[in-house]
């Protein structure tokens, strides 16, 4: 937050600002500063967004390294215009522990790809990543929500649950995964698939749920 | 507040039970609801079950219909009952483990309209990655104030209840 404590001669100092127990007169861009810092009350249960990230045509990573962990029970994400540049693929899924990604045999994963006529069942209970079933075609974007919950608490598994549509192909799918180690994630690394990259209209929106 | 927005109604967490009695969760504020749940179970082959509170926080016992679709790896199954005494299998965890679901009630509190579930669930054990999507319904027009989550031992279970401003 902004330091007021200049602004008022008598003022001797800002009083200490937390969520679910501000104190004090606010001005717009008082709140405005609390928000972005996750020190705003705000309205529980209030989707909150963290940050959203524009990949760059042929970056394979999306990133997000400040995800309020500590603040929020649950995540949201939202996928739009997932698509890349090498063809079909199924976005995937790690987390990061320290800052580190952790890239072992940690993760697991189940969905079925759904299509008018079937459904194609996907999983593997011990791998490397988790694979979603968010995916895109060729010549069509794939879109999707992931919840995620968990992912600060240390004595806890970190689990996600994922929808998908794609468009062209009139695809969906619904499943989800878990990361198995019991450690406080601080981090998200998104890929669009094994060794491909992303292009330049995939878009995705972290948000936190605002239950303190 | 603003329209569409989620307001916590209810937080409510326990450790060491087999069941837990979400009351007074739902109002007349509030037409739809959104319910996370997270925890642990200790139980073999559990599959949790669910039943709506009338309003006198009694369990309902009579009524439910539901139809699930039940993944464990890569096998998928259906499980379906038109004259259930609950609503069975929301969270499947074969073997016990951790869990999170998600759910939507719809009218739980009109005592002139049925109240609908749907739900979308993830559990896993060091052998076994598990999914239930489906959803339920209860064919009658008591007025539901609140649920039960029950038909496991659960060493902890966080259970966080939002109305959806309409």
């Amino acid at each position: 937050m902004v330091d007021k404590s200049n602004e008022y001669g008598y003022v001797p100092s800002s009083p200490t600002q937390a969520r679910g127990a501000n104190t004090g007169i606010f001005e717009v861009n008082d709140v405005t500063d609390l928000l972005n810092a996750q020190q705003w009350s705000g309205t529980f249960g209030n989707l909150e967004l963290i940050q959203t990230l524009t990949p760059s045509v042929h970056d394979t990573l999306a990133e997000f390294d400040t995800i309020h962990e500590t603040t929020y029970d649950t995540h949201f994400l939202t996928v739009c215009n997932l698509g890349n540049v090498n063809g079909q693929a199924a976005m995937w899924i790690r987390f990061k522990e320290g800052g580190v990604l952790n890239s072992g045999t940690n993760y697991a994963y189940n969905y079925e790809l759904l299509n008018q006529t079937n459904n194609t069942p996907y999983g593997s209970n011990a791998t490397t990543y988790i694979q979603t079933v968010i995916r895109n075609e060729i010549g069509s974007n794939g879109y999707g929500v992931v919840w995620l919950y968990g992912l600060g608490n240390s004595s806890s598994y970190s689990v996600v649950t994922v929808h998908s549509g794609i468009g062209a192909q009139g695809h969906g799918g619904q499943g989800g995964g878990t990361f198995y180690s019991k450690s406080a994630v601080d981090g998200i690394s998104i890929q669009p698939g094994n060794n491909y990259a992303f292009n330049p209209e995939t878009v995705l929106s972290l948000y936190g749920v605002n239950t303190l | 507040m603003s329209i569409g927005q989620l307001e916590l109604v209810k937080s409510v967490s326990d450790t060491s039970v087999t069941s837990i009695d979400v009351t007074d969760a739902f109002t007349a504020s509030y037409n739809l609801y959104h319910i996370i749940v997270q925890g642990h179970i200790t139980t073999t082959n559990s599959l949790i079950d669910l039943r709506f509170l009338d309003s006198s926080d009694t369990a309902i016992t009579s009524g439910y219909r539901y139809g699930h679709r039940l993944q464990q790896n890569t096998s998928g199954s259906e499980q379906n009952s038109t004259s259930a005494t609950s609503i069975e299998s929301i969270i499947y965890v074969n073997n016990g483990d951790t869990f999170a679901s998600r759910f939507f009630v719809y009218n739980p509190f009109s005592n002139s309209d049925y109240t609908h579930l749907t739900l979308h669930s993830q559990g896993f054990t060091s052998s076994n990655i598990t999914n239930t999507r489906g959803g339920g319904v209860l064919t009658t027009t008591d007025q539901v104030t609140g649920f039960t989550i029950f038909d496991a031992t659960f060493s902890n279970i966080d259970i966080d209840v939002y109305g959806i401003k309409d």
